[in-house]
């Protein structure tokens, strides 16, 4: 590897001040510390360093998005031979091409796209090209639909770096998660493709009346026949029969057309149509485990997260039974909100970003708390955005500030009163 | 007495670890003393080229604090005074004649007569040490700097199981030399009407202590920064105010002290630890202040040149020095590290089977393969703050390492003062710049933030 470094060196000088190309410095930075790591030595003590780098925490999680990818790219063909070309007998290998076909060329528009806008901003604030694109270009093709317009990807795209990053004044000041800004703005900014019962699978025919809503949709489609009285107990509350009887007596009137298989492992396994790499929340543990391992993301974050969601969801279920509600998401249990829709992929990889969630420890917690609360909240009561994570962790980026305002006032205080002593 | 277990922070090992065996340094042809490393100093010199000196004739003042002497740690004449930009004084070279004959001490007749030293009130026992040239020995937090001489410390600390890397084993140092320690002691407890606190971990227990019933002995177990004073004031007697100032000063600083109450001598030698993993013969030395690292270089065949990393103090907290220069004042480790320049390819993203970390993101954390780094390269670039929670992790103190940072960067000083940045040593922060995936110097920061609070708060 030489020669690579070789032909480096003698680029160098071109870079530098004074140098032909000067103004593309961090151009040159960015290639020459992507191939070899940075040789600065320390100028002030400590001395000696420790060889984590950003570069370093970006690609661990980037690593931990792999099993959510592959998964993605084989459930993107599962979902086609599924719906669209039913009649064959797929193999593996077809379905992923099939994923292939679809899942690249999303990425190849991300990166460019989003890699550019990076680059273009790096040049113009003459800062180095940041390393955070790297995780918000994988994060974003994975949360939206293999059934978007690729067009709609580049606006998107651009929009969450630019207005959800750059404009802050890039990684490390940005206050809400560029990925989740990207998905939030196709969402509202494209409703026709993302929301309503439009079908969330790889070239999906518009006109053929067949439509598979998204698991959330399916569950959250509000039964208002006089059923008979259900069974508010607290065992068919957590074991969802209770939730079942409200969607059972909407099925009945036709109300969805349920073709997806909702049982609590066919969610967790995640061979259902939705987001390209949210369904499997397998996949998602994966990669949890290897960010909560490396420390890379935090584990308060997520305890927290999933604590807000369990007790609201128990909240839900008392104050539902108590009013004699007819919405079949107040009685969704607590390992459904789990497998179902994005909560665990947007709780693992998009509300531990350490740049927008609290930054205090503690505050950590409680942030985590506000999203669980939140999710549970909007997916219930506003079934019309069933994805409440996604709002509630840009809703929590807002507050995350706040959060850690309290947990600062608590620390002087308390170390005022040891002062005391 | 208190005992403490930390449990955050991290024992950095280094190759080198010096052998505790006494290798004595004899004196050099040039002894040099560098005014600027008494920290906020604007030295005043009151001597000229060519003058005679003799171990503890003044040599400069401070304009800001007149009445505190630094004087010469041996006898000769002044062969030259460097000056830099400014005219910022940088070094006073003196041709050393190897007798160090002494000024007289013009109190110690009267101290004699004395019973004993616990006789003395306190503005007697000051014009002693200060006669002697000694006061810069003891410190005050908060800002790490020569001890206001006119001021009542509310307590004084000493650090007997520092933790920093290749420090000097303290209870080595006393079973070698003890004369003066229980007089030191005596000495600066006419200094203050607080505790004196010496600080111990579980593993030792000298029985010299045992006599002193001025003395409060506390534990502090755990890694580095266990052992720094900055901690253990944040634990026993915390700064909450720039006039809320407790004293510092470490065992040999104390057995100096003591030494001059017992025969009225000055005492300018002193042990230093020598090691690291670009030093061939790690171990103790006892070298006379001011003697330049060239000079021990050439007596023990270091096989030190300009380009060798020679760190005068602590890898955590110490500060480069060229081989011309010699080991700082209130330095007692001499670190050397390898000249590494070495670029690894694709290093973030393999999988680094032999990458020094603390923390879990390379494989070699994982195999317990390196532990150990040996050279001064960054290994990363430097980017904006990405707060993961690294710096908590190796911060054994109840402070908000992210927003201090972030106030002083603001340079907000309400802010700094009440999230404790009185507290706050750049050395208890040498962890959190080694830790940190963006490069943030945090102890650069927060001394920065120190130096702002002194000239403003």
């Amino acid at each position: 590897m030489n020669f690579l470094r070789k032909i480096l060196d003698n680029l160098e000088p071109l870079f530098k001040k004074g140098g032909k190309f000067e103004s593309l410095y961090p151009l040159y930075e960015a290639g020459d510390t992507f191939l070899y790591t940075p040789n600065d030595k320390t100028k002030t003590a400590p001395f000696v360093r420790d060889h984590i780098d950003l570069k370093r925490t970006m690609i661990l999680v980037v690593m931990a998005l792999m099993p959510c990818l592959l998964f993605g790219i084989y459930n993107v063909g599962h979902q086609y031979y599924h719906y669209v070309e039913t009649a064959t007998n797929a193999t593996m290998i077809d379905k992923i091409l099939i994923g292939l076909q679809s899942v690249i060329p999303i990425y190849i528009v991300t990166f460019a796209v989003g890699g550019l806008t990076e680059v273009i901003f790096a040049i113009i604030r003459k800062h180095e090209v940041n390393e955070g694109f790297l995780v918000t270009g994988f994060l974003i093709p994975l949360v939206m639909p293999p059934s978007l317009p690729l067009w709609m990807v580049a606006i998107s795209t651009i929009f969450g770096v630019v207005i959800g990053k750059e404009i802050f004044g890039g990684t490390g000041y940005n206050i809400f998660n560029p990925a989740l800004v990207a998905r939030v703005f196709a969402f509202f900014a494209y409703p026709t493709a993302l929301s309503g019962d439009t079908v969330w699978v790889y070239k999906m025919p518009e006109s053929d009346g067949l439509s598979a809503a998204t698991s959330l949709l399916a569950s959250a489609k509000e039964s208002i026949s006089n059923m008979t009285t259900p069974d508010y107990g607290f065992f068919s509350f957590l074991n969802g029969s209770l939730h079942n009887q409200f969607v059972d007596t909407s099925n009945a009137l036709g109300m969805t057309h349920a073709d997806v298989d909702l049982s609590w492992t066919s969610l967790f396994l995640g061979l259902i149509p939705g987001s390209i790499g949210e369904t499997s929340t397998l996949a998602v543990l994966l990669g949890a485990g290897l960010i909560v391992i490396t420390g890379v993301g935090s584990l308060k974050i997520i305890l927290g997260t999933t604590l807000g969601m369990f007790f609201t969801s128990f909240l839900l279920y008392v104050f539902g039974a108590l009013i004699g509600s007819t919405n079949p998401m107040m009685y969704l249990p607590p390992h459904y909100h789990f497998v179902m829709g994005s909560f665990a992929f947007a709780m693992i990889f998009m509300a531990t970003e350490p740049v927008t969630s609290a930054h205090s420890q503690k505050g950590k917690l409680y942030y985590g708390l506000l999203i669980g609360f939140m999710c549970v909240i909007i997916r219930a009561i506003n079934p019309a955005y069933p994805e409440g994570i996604m709002l509630a962790i840009l809703f929590a980026n807002a507050f995350a500030p706040l959060i850690d305002y309290f947990v600062i006032q608590k620390n002087i205080k308390q170390r005022r009163g040891r002062v005391a002593l | 007495m208190a005992t403490f277990n930390l449990s955050k922070g991290y024992d950095l090992q280094l190759e080198g670890q010096p052998i505790k065996e006494i290798i004595e340094v004899t004196p050099s042809d040039v002894v040099k003393i560098n005014p600027q490393e008494y920290k906020y100093i604007k030295p005043k010199v009151t001597v000229k080229v060519e003058e005679d000196v003799l171990v503890g004739t003044q040599l400069f003042f401070d304009k800001n604090n007149p009445d505190i002497k630094h004087v010469s740690p041996c006898s000769g004449k002044i062969e030259s005074i460097d000056y830099g930009p400014k005219r910022k004084v940088l070094s006073i070279n003196i041709k050393n004649d190897k007798e160090y004959n002494q000024i007289e001490l013009k109190d110690l007749d009267n101290l004699f007569s004395l019973s004993s030293i616990s006789g003395l009130n306190a503005q007697a026992t000051k014009a002693i040490i200060n006669e002697s040239g000694m006061w810069p020995l003891i410190r005050q937090r908060p800002f790490s700097k020569v001890a206001n001489i006119e001021s009542k410390p509310k307590s004084i600390f000493v650090s007997m199981s520092p933790t920093d890397p290749l420090a000097l084993d303290q209870l080595f140092l006393l079973n070698d030399s003890s004369v003066g320690f229980l007089e030191g002691i005596d000495a600066i407890s006419n200094l203050t009407d607080g505790d004196i606190n010496i600080i111990l971990n579980n593993n030792q227990s000298p029985s010299m202590l045992d006599s002193l019933d001025r003395v409060k002995i506390h534990y502090f177990n755990g890694p580095h920064p266990s052992g720094n004073v900055g901690i253990h004031m944040h634990y026993l007697d915390p700064i909450s105010s720039k006039e809320d100032e407790v004293w510092y000063l470490t065992i040999q600083d104390i057995c100096k002290i003591g030494k001059l109450f017992v025969d009225g001598k000055i005492n300018v030698t002193k042990l230093i630890s020598m090691g690291g993993p670009g030093c061939d013969k790690p171990s103790y030395l006892k070298v006379y202040d001011g003697t330049p690292i060239s000079h021990i270089n050439d007596e023990l065949e270091l096989g030190l040149d300009d380009n060798s990393v020679v760190i005068s103090g602590s890898v955590l907290s110490g500060k480069y020095i060229n081989i011309n220069e010699s080991v700082g004042f209130y330095h007692e480790i001499l670190t050397i590290l390898k000249n590494v320049d070495e670029r690894h390819f694709l290093g973030w993203l393999l999988p680094g089977l032999d990458k020094f970390t603390l923390t879990n993101t390379f494989v070699s954390k994982l195999l317990n393969a390196n532990n150990t780094i040996n050279h001064n390269m960054k290994n990363g670039s430097n980017r904006a703050i990405v707060p993961i929670g690294m710096w908590e992790k190796v911060l054994p103190m109840d402070i908000l390492p992210n927003f201090l940072i972030r106030s002083i960067l603001a340079a907000d000083i309400e802010d700094m003062e009440k999230l404790g940045i009185y507290e706050c040593s750049e050395e208890d922060f040498a962890l959190c710049s080694l830790i940190c995936q963006s490069k943030v110097e945090v102890s650069q920061i927060i001394q920065e933030g120190l130096d702002l609070m002194y000239e403003e708060g």
